[in-house]
C-alpha cells in the first residue's frame, strides 16, 4: 500500500476534487427526497387499498343481488309490453328457454296468425279473433316437444285460452291487444304452475285457470301449486323459507319410488306398479331465485297420453316465486 | 408504542445522518474525480443516501453500510455516464456536435488527463488518493480483486506521475 503513496498525486487529485460540498444543504435535500418518496408510497398503498375495498363492496352487492333474484322474478309477471322480454331472460335460466324463445319470436310477428296457427290448434283461433290464443298454445307445444309425455298438454292448453280470450274483449284494437296479452303470458306461466291439473281431477283445474286473471301477481299469494307428470302430481307451496310439499298424488298404476323434499328442491319419482311396465316419471321443482319445474317421463307414449287424459299440461315450466 | 416508534425513527435518522455528515463530502469529492462533474457526483451520492434512508433497516445490518452507499453512488455515476454517452452519440449522429461540446464541463489540464484514464484506473486513484481508502476497500467498492486494484493504481500512478514530471520540467 505504501508503494502507491504519493503526496504530489494526492494533492493534484484533491485539487480536481474541489472543495468540500455543503453537507447541511445536501442533507436537507436528501431528507426532502426521502419524504417525497415515502408520501408517494403511502399514497399508492392507500389508493390500492381503497380500490380493493370498493371492488370488494361492489362484488358483495352484486352477489347479494344475484342471491335475491326477486326483482327479476316480479317484473315478468306484470302485464306490460316490455316485460315479456324480461320474462324470457328470467326464464332463460330454467329449462323452459324454448318456451320463451317461442313466445319472443311470436311477439314481433304477433300480427301473423299463420306462425302460431299451424303448430297450434284451430280451436284457439276460433275462440278469439285475436292471435293471442295462438301464442299461448304455441308456447306449450314448443316446450312439450323435448319431452314425451306432454302431448296431452297441448289439448289442455286450449282450456287455458278462455282466460286470455275473455280478457281481450275490453281491448278495442284486435291487433295490438293480442300481442300484449300473449307476451305477458299469464296462461303460460301460471297455467302450468298453478293450475296444471293432476290426472285425477281435470275439472278442478279449469276453475283455477280462469281465476288468475292478468291482474293478480303470483308473487303475492303463496298459493298451493300443482305440478303434474305422467306418473303423478305434486302440490306445493312457495314460501319465503322455500318450497313446502303439500300433497303428492301418484297416477293410477304408479307408486312413488323416490322422494326428496328440501327447502330449495322437491324431487318426486314415480314408477309403474306392474313389472312389465317400464314407465317412469321424474318430477322436479327447484327454487333458486325463481321456481323452476321439470318433468321427465320415460316410456310414455305421447299419442296415447294425449288421447288419454289432460293430465299433463306441461313438460317443463318455470314460474316466478 | 408511539414513543418506541419515534425513538427508533430518530435513532435511524441519527444513524443515517451521522453517516451522511461523516462521509458525504468525501464521497462527493471522490466521485467528482471519477466522473469529472461535481454536480453529477453530488446527485449520485444524494440518491444513494436516499436509498439508504428508505432501506436502512436492512442496510444497517451490513458490515459496511458506507461501502454499500459508495457502490450505489458509483453505479449511479456509471449509469448516468452511459446514458450521457448514448445521448451524445445520438446527438452526434444528428450532426449537432456543438451541443456535445457545450455540455462538457470546463475541466482543467489535470482533469483532462484524468478523463483519458480508463474508468477503473480513475476510480481506483480517486478512492485511494482522495478518499484514502485501502486497497481492500477499493476492491470491494469496485467489485474486483485486490490485485486488479493494485494494477489499476499502478497504471494510474504512472500516468499521473509522468504528467507531473513533465509539468515540472516545463
Amino acid at each position: 500500500m505504501d508503494e502507491f503513496n504519493d503526496s504530489d498525486i494526492s494533492s493534484l487529485l484533491n485539487q480536481v476534487a474541489g472543495s468540500s460540498p455543503d453537507t447541511m444543504m445536501a442533507h436537507k435535500v436528501v431528507l426532502g427526497k426521502v419524504r417525497r418518496v415515502r408520501q408517494r408510497r403511502v399514497a399508492t398503498v392507500s389508493a390500492a387499498a381503497f380500490v380493493m375495498v370498493v371492488s370488494g363492496a361492489v362484488a358483495m352487492v352484486q352477489n347479494s343481488n344475484n342471491r335475491d333474484g326477486v326483482s327479476n322474478i316480479a317484473v315478468p309477471l306484470s302485464p306490460d309490453d316490455s316485460q315479456p322480454v324480461k320474462v324470457a331472460t328470467t326464464l332463460g335460466l330454467s329449462v323452459t328457454t324454448t318456451t320463451i324463445d317461442g313466445a319472443i319470436s311470436i311477439d314481433p310477428i304477433a300480427t301473423d296468425p299463420p306462425v302460431g296457427t299451424p303448430s297450434t290448434q284451430p280451436s284457439s283461433n276460433s275462440t278469439s279473433p285475436s292471435n293471442t290464443s295462438v301464442v299461448i298454445t304455441t308456447t306449450p307445444t314448443n316446450t312439450q316437444a323435448p319431452t314425451n309425455s306432454q302431448g296431452p298438454s297441448i289439448t289442455t292448453t286450449p282450456s287455458n285460452n278462455p282466460a286470455p280470450t275473455t280478457s281481450r274483449p275490453p281491448a278495442s284494437t284486435p291487433v295490438t291487444t293480442p300481442v300484449t296479452t300473449p307476451v305477458t303470458t299469464p296462461p303460460v306461466t301460471k297455467a302450468p304452475i298453478v293450475t296444471s291439473p293432476p290426472v285425477t281431477s281435470p275439472p278442478s283445474t279449469q276453475a283455477p285457470i280462469t281465476q288468475p286473471p292478468l291482474t293478480l301477481p303470483p308473487t303475492t299469494v303463496p298459493d298451493v301449486k300443482t305440478w303434474t307428470c305422467g306418473g303423478g302430481s305434486v302440490k306445493y307451496r312457495v314460501t319465503s323459507n322455500g318450497l313446502v310439499l303439500v300433497e303428492t298424488t301418484s297416477a293410477p298404476g304408479f307408486t312413488i319410488s323416490e322422494n326428496k323434499v328440501r327447502a330449495d328442491e322437491i324431487v318426486m319419482k314415480f314408477v309403474s306398479n306392474s313389472k312389465n311396465d317400464e314407465r317412469k316419471s321424474a318430477l322436479k321443482i327447484k327454487r333458486s331465485g325463481l321456481v323452476s319445474t321439470s318433468c321427465d317421463d320415460e316410456g310414455f307414449d305421447r299419442r296415447s297420453d294425449s288421447e288419454d287424459s289432460e293430465s299433463n299440461d306441461n313438460n317443463e315450466e318455470s314460474a316466478d316465486d | 408504542m408511539d414513543d418506541i416508534t419515534q425513538h427508533s425513527l430518530s435513532a435511524q435518522a441519527t444513524d443515517v445522518t451521522t453517516l451522511f455528515n461523516l462521509h458525504y463530502a468525501r464521497l462527493v469529492r471522490s466521485l467528482t474525480v471519477i466522473c469529472g462533474n461535481p454536480e453529477e457526483a453530488a446527485d449520485a451520492v444524494q440518491e444513494a443516501f436516499v436509498k439508504a434512508h428508505l432501506k436502512w433497516r436492512k442496510i444497517s445490518t451490513y458490515d459496511d453500510p458506507v461501502g454499500w452507499i459508495r457502490r450505489v453512488a458509483i453505479n449511479k455515476v456509471r449509469d448516468s455516464h452511459r446514458s450521457r454517452v448514448r445521448r451524445d452519440r445520438a446527438v452526434e449522429r444528428m450532426g449537432h456536435q456543438t451541443a456535445l461540446t457545450s455540455e462538457q464541463p470546463a475541466i482543467d489540464e489535470v482533469a483532462e488527463l484524468l478523463a483519458t484514464l480508463p474508468k477503473q484506473q480513475r476510480a481506483a486513484a480517486a478512492m485511494f488518493y482522495v478518499e484514502q481508502l485501502s486497497v481492500l476497500e477499493i476492491a470491494e467498492a469496485l467489485e474486483v480483486s485486490e490485485g486488479a486494484v493494485k494494477f489499476h493504481l499502478h497504471q494510474a500512478r504512472q500516468k499521473l506521475r509522468a504528467h507531473i514530471e513533465s509539468r515540472e520540467e516545463m
